[in-house]
């Protein structure tokens, strides 16, 4: 009888956190606090770190052009970073469970693709007729391209979205978001054979993604909008988990799956589409951070897993923009090169070590 | 709290006899885009009790996984109606429905890093707040199902590591612990191998019994099905359902009516199946006294070997002549054909000599 009520307490402490949890998360969030600190003092102009912290705390600075700088471009730019990666990571979750597959991103949904078509007619086609929308088009930040991807993303998301009610299977649904990403991919292509070459490289610029240029007005849409995203996705990790056995079982245990399916798709299409219209679109983060979770937090609860990829995609994402600002130097590395450049590596190597890793890889 | 979940358990075993799930008149089937929908089978009236252990036996391709979707509401009738514990599952919602029927299916998923017990727990879903935080009642539930089914040794270790007999147990731990009135488990012991197929079933059994749920599995092991079932449901090609004790269905030829085919037989009294393979051959056993295995095994060969066994009496033209000698656990066997005659001392040599007599 004592060995059973032994069992009895171990089972009971399993429901819960474990110990060794809350440590990483912990050390996760003070590693995010001291990026954000760095993203705000570092950058191409030196700034003595005294008055970088005067002109946080007291809103003033001994120049004028450092305290713009840090207001108005290092704050924002730490922010959207921060924004971007914890909303990439998310979502990459939510489609990897929902469609059951470890290769599935953002961007399988063929959301990138749609907002690129976006930005393509306004860079491409709008711009030849002068409107409003190309004036000022220089690097990203301008409200009409964002409005343009977000356009773009919101139509291919609403595509997948009535395939995904229609059919049963969620393959399909993978493979109509591929076709339809294909699709516009090539609609893109010929806009740019038809295109004059300073036009073309704009787009190719918005193209390698970029946090920087986003400012505390377009800031006011894209935080609203992430914060939308994440919660969709906080309040409905046990659905998340309820799909772990698959689409039959959930509905056996009382799951909607196709109300499910619908706030999911529509959930991570609002988080990839508004993050890559002030962005750019942003490849990796949405695949890996959900794999790197998975393998440092031992775990496929998403109840611990939501929390994990808010902070750790946070976090990868501000130090892919560390590192593409080249501390000391006036060129800016193209965001995703670095992302993939450190990110991939770093993913093997973590996926490989970790016995955990490996087998979290799928689901 | 710690009582409550005891307490509920002697209340389930009270609960015997009481209909957990009937049927009125259903006909099951698939809905297609702009063509009528297909019937597989149609107006069944059909009745779990609290408590009962129910097989659905039948040839592939009869619509049992059909059938028992409907039952679990993972599909709607075509027609007629379905009563889960007294009430109509078309008129309950979702979280009504999975409160009270739990389903083991088929599908294999990959369940990644999930440990058992979190696995267990899925089964509190339909019993939950909207977070999914699991309550103190939730964790004796959890822990009595994981206990009735005895994986406590495995309830810390990551699902995808256990065996497949083990990762049964686990997904029958997660039914239970949905707490349903009635289970549902579409070929739950398909992929196992014997030992772990009986064990199952064993289980299967027991749960229905002490915990007072109707359980009905569907399942390709007739003989099996015919031995632990306390009712059987019987599937046959023409989509007929024929409901009875396993021993009342193997009375009125029901059982051999539906899987006898040209190679196949079913021995009724020992309940299994015999392959049929006719060599043309005839022969006469005799022998063996108080040695009813030597006997027996004595004729399983000689009809494997495709003989028919003949009286000795009649006719004894090109019928080989097989006499057992047994004396002090030792067995001789006797050969004679056509005149020429051997004596053997194993079982090998009898088949090596009556083979060579076999009309090609």
């Amino acid at each position: 009888m004592s060995t059973d009520t032994l069992r009895e307490v171990d089972l009971h402490a399993l429901g819960r956190l474990q110990r060794r949890q809350w440590l990483s998360f912990a050390g996760l969030a003070g590693t995010l606090a001291v990026l954000v600190a760095v993203a705000v003092a570092v950058g191409s102009v030196s700034i003595p770190l005294s008055e970088v912290v005067r002109i946080v705390l007291e809103g003033e600075g001994a120049r004028a052009s450092w305290e713009t700088i840090v207001e108005q471009v290092r704050a924002p730019r730490a922010l959207t970073a921060a924004l971007a990666g914890a909303a990439l990571g998310v979502a990459g979750l939510q489609l990897q469970t929902i469609f059951r597959n470890p290769l599935a991103d953002p961007f399988v949904l063929g959301i990138n693709a749609g907002a690129s078509a976006g930005v393509a007619a306004v860079v491409l086609v709008a711009g030849t007729s002068g409107t409003v929308f190309a004036a000022g088009l220089g690097w990203l930040g301008d409200l009409g391209t964002a409005a343009a991807a977000t356009v773009g993303a919101g139509l291919v998301g609403a595509l997948v979205l009535a395939a995904s009610l229609r059919v049963r299977s969620m393959v399909t649904v993978l493979l109509v978001g591929l076709m339809v990403g294909y699709l516009v991919a090539s609609l893109v292509a010929v806009l740019l054979a038809i295109s004059d070459e300073q036009r073309v490289m704009q787009f190719v610029m918005w193209g390698f993604g970029s946090f920087r240029g986003v400012t505390w007005g377009e800031l006011q849409i894209l935080a609203p909008a992430v914060g939308a995203g994440l919660l969709i996705a906080g309040l409905t990790t046990k659905q998340l988990n309820a799909l772990a056995l698959g689409e039959s079982y959930a509905q056996s245990m009382g799951l909607h799956v196709r109300w499910m399916r619908m706030i999911t798709i529509g959930g991570a299409s609002l988080l990839a589409g508004v993050v890559t219209a002030f962005a750019g679109p942003i490849g990796f983060l949405g695949l890996a951070i959900p794999h790197l979770a998975r393998a440092v937090f031992g775990s496929s609860d998403h109840r611990v897993l939501a929390p994990a990829v808010v902070v750790m995609g946070a976090s990868v994402a501000l130090v892919a923009e560390l590192v593409s600002q080249l501390p000391g130097f006036d060129s800016v590395l193209p965001l995703n090169a670095v992302t993939a450049l450190i990110g991939a590596p770093v993913v093997v190597v973590v996926l490989l070590r970790s016995r955990r890793g490996t087998q979290g890889f799928v689901q | 709290m710690r009582t409550a979940s005891i307490a509920d358990a002697e209340s389930r075993a009270d609960t015997q006899g009481q209909p957990v799930l009937e049927t009125k008149g259903l006909t099951v089937g698939f809905r297609t885009f702009r063509r009528p929908p297909i019937e597989v089978l149609r107006g069944l009236d059909l009745r779990v009790e609290a408590g009962e252990f129910v097989c659905l036996v039948g040839p592939n391709g009869t619509g049992k996984s059909t059938l028992l979707r409907t039952l679990a509401g993972l599909q709607r009738p075509l027609r007629g109606e379905v009563w889960l514990g007294g009430r109509e599952l078309a008129q309950l919602g979702r979280l009504e429905v999975a409160r009270r029927v739990s389903v083991v299916l088929t599908t294999r998923e990959d369940l990644g890093l999930l440990t058992a017990y979190q696995v267990v727990s899925l089964g509190r879903f339909p019993h939950t707040g909207w977070v999914g935080r699991l309550q103190q009642r939730d964790r004796d539930v959890v822990g009595w199902a994981i206990r009735a089914v005895g994986v406590q040794e495995l309830a810390e270790r990551p699902v995808a590591e256990l065996s497949d007999g083990e990762q049964q147990r686990v997904l029958i731990a997660r039914a239970l612990a949905q707490e349903p009135g009635v289970m549902l488990l579409d070929e739950a012991t398909a992929f196992l191998d014997v030992s772990a197929r009986v064990e199952i079933t064993s289980l299967l059994r027991r749960l229905a019994r002490e915990q007072g749920v109707g359980i009905v599995l569907t399942t390709h092991d007739l003989e099996l099905a015919l031995q632990t079932a306390r009712t059987v449901w019987l599937l046959d090609k023409e989509g007929r359902l024929q409901v009875g004790t396993p021993e009342e269905l193997v009375l009125n030829g029901a059982v051999a009516g539906t899987f006898q085919g040209a190679d196949l037989s079913f021995d009724e009294a020992a309940r299994s199946f015999r392959v049929r393979w006719d060599g043309g051959g005839r022969a006469w056993l005799w022998g063996g006294e108080e040695d009813e295995l030597g006997l027996a095994m004595t004729r399983a060969l000689l009809e494997r070997e495709g003989f028919t066994i003949v009286r000795g009496s009649g006719n004894t033209r090109g019928v080989v002549e097989v006499e057992l000698r047994s004396a002090d656990a030792e067995r001789r066997w006797v050969v004679r054909l056509s005149g020429a005659k051997w004596e053997v001392g194993s079982l090998g040599e009898v088949a090596s000599v009556v083979r060579g007599s076999q009309p090609s």
